[in-house]
């Protein structure tokens, strides 16, 4: 639940972004998103683990996991786009972007390996 | 009925192509005018996530599901965010208040007079001293600084290298004029501005109408 309340402060930010056209709001809506995305993953690990069957909870395990990585895929995606970006223009803006969109990829492939594990 | 992780997942892939397409629209297409039609887009999905989140929540509690340990919050829980809530609360109002700049007096553009009344001269930095703070502009004021030429003064070398007496005066619209000081014997007075010292000799001054916000 909590999770949702960041994404809506995600959603502020960005429409804040289609305002004033600033690209800080990226930052602080990727800041949002990562902490809603830490939530939804972490919570979704321990909802996991109190799956008492255990063919049940290694078809969940799957699916969580296949899920995590189409979201770690964007994320990295992302990341090496506003990358350029920054690399390109030295803008420092989109630095901190990427490294928030990496972080987030990062963190669905660190909690997906742990699902993995604890399913086996 | 999707689930509530699944759900925030795929609203989290939203946000992203959000991000996306309004980076492409910018940058490839130099649509900004299209850009803002993406509120609705936003908007749309928005209330759609929250109508979806709301209903797969309801049937999460209407559902048994298994016993779940009923948590305790203990002295330590309390001390712990009581301790995180007062750490945000101390460091906004340290720099709130302990930064207070102090005051000095610009006439003219001419003379900077420090508190103590020792009277220095401003003189523009040759061959140029202008720059603009390209990241906190708007995308459309960002252009208009492009077309000018104007440096980004993040990586302007007199910014570096302030070694000499220097004032910058930031201007609402994020431009910035770099000037030298020098020592003056001249006694005068004028309106005070709002001014940081940035090394021993220099200092950083908003113009009205600008305000400290701005500071980068």
């Amino acid at each position: 639940m909590l999770s949702t309340v960041f994404f809506v402060l995600a959603v502020i930010s960005l429409s804040m972004l289609t305002f004033y056209l600033i690209t800080d709001f990226i930052v602080i809506a990727l800041g949002a998103m990562d902490i809603g995305t830490i939530l939804n993953a972490v919570s979704r690990m321990i909802s996991l683990r109190r799956v008492s069957d255990v063919n049940e909870r290694q078809r969940k395990a799957a699916t969580t996991v296949k899920f995590f990585h189409i979201v770690s895929y964007a994320c990295f995606g992302i990341a090496a786009i506003v990358f350029g970006i920054a690399l390109n223009g030295l803008a420092t803006d989109f630095a901190v972007m990427g490294l928030e969109l990496t972080g987030c990829g990062t963190i669905l492939r660190a909690v997906s390996r742990d699902i993995q594990l604890e399913g086996v | 009925m999707v689930e509530l992780w699944k759900l925030n997942n795929l609203f989290k892939l939203f946000l992203l192509s959000f991000i996306a397409v309004f980076l492409f629209l910018i940058f490839v297409l130099d649509n900004i005018i299209a850009s803002r039609y993406l509120l609705l887009v936003l908007a749309v999905g928005t209330v759609a996530y929250l109508v979806v989140s709301f209903r797969a929540n309801r049937l999460d509690s209407g559902r048994p599901i298994i016993p779940q340990v009923r948590t305790h919050i203990t002295r330590v829980h309390l001390l712990g965010i009581v301790l995180i809530l007062s750490l945000f609360v101390s460091s906004y109002i340290i720099v709130r208040t302990l930064t207070a700049p102090s005051s000095f007096q610009l006439v003219k553009f001419q003379y900077l007079i420090l508190p103590n009344g020792t009277a220095l001269s401003i003189s523009p930095l040759q061959p140029n001293n202008e720059c603009a703070w390209l990241e906190s502009m708007s995308i459309t004021m960002q252009q208009i600084a492009q077309r000018q030429g104007l440096p980004d003064c993040d990586f302007v070398s007199w910014y570096h290298r302030a070694s000499p007496p220097t004032l910058f005066l930031e201007f609402q619209n994020f431009t910035e004029f770099t000037y030298n000081l020098n020592s003056t014997a001249v006694r005068t007075t004028g309106s005070e501005l709002l001014c940081f010292s940035l090394s021993s000799q220099s200092f950083q001054c908003w113009v009205p109408p600008a305000t400290v916000s701005h500071l980068k």
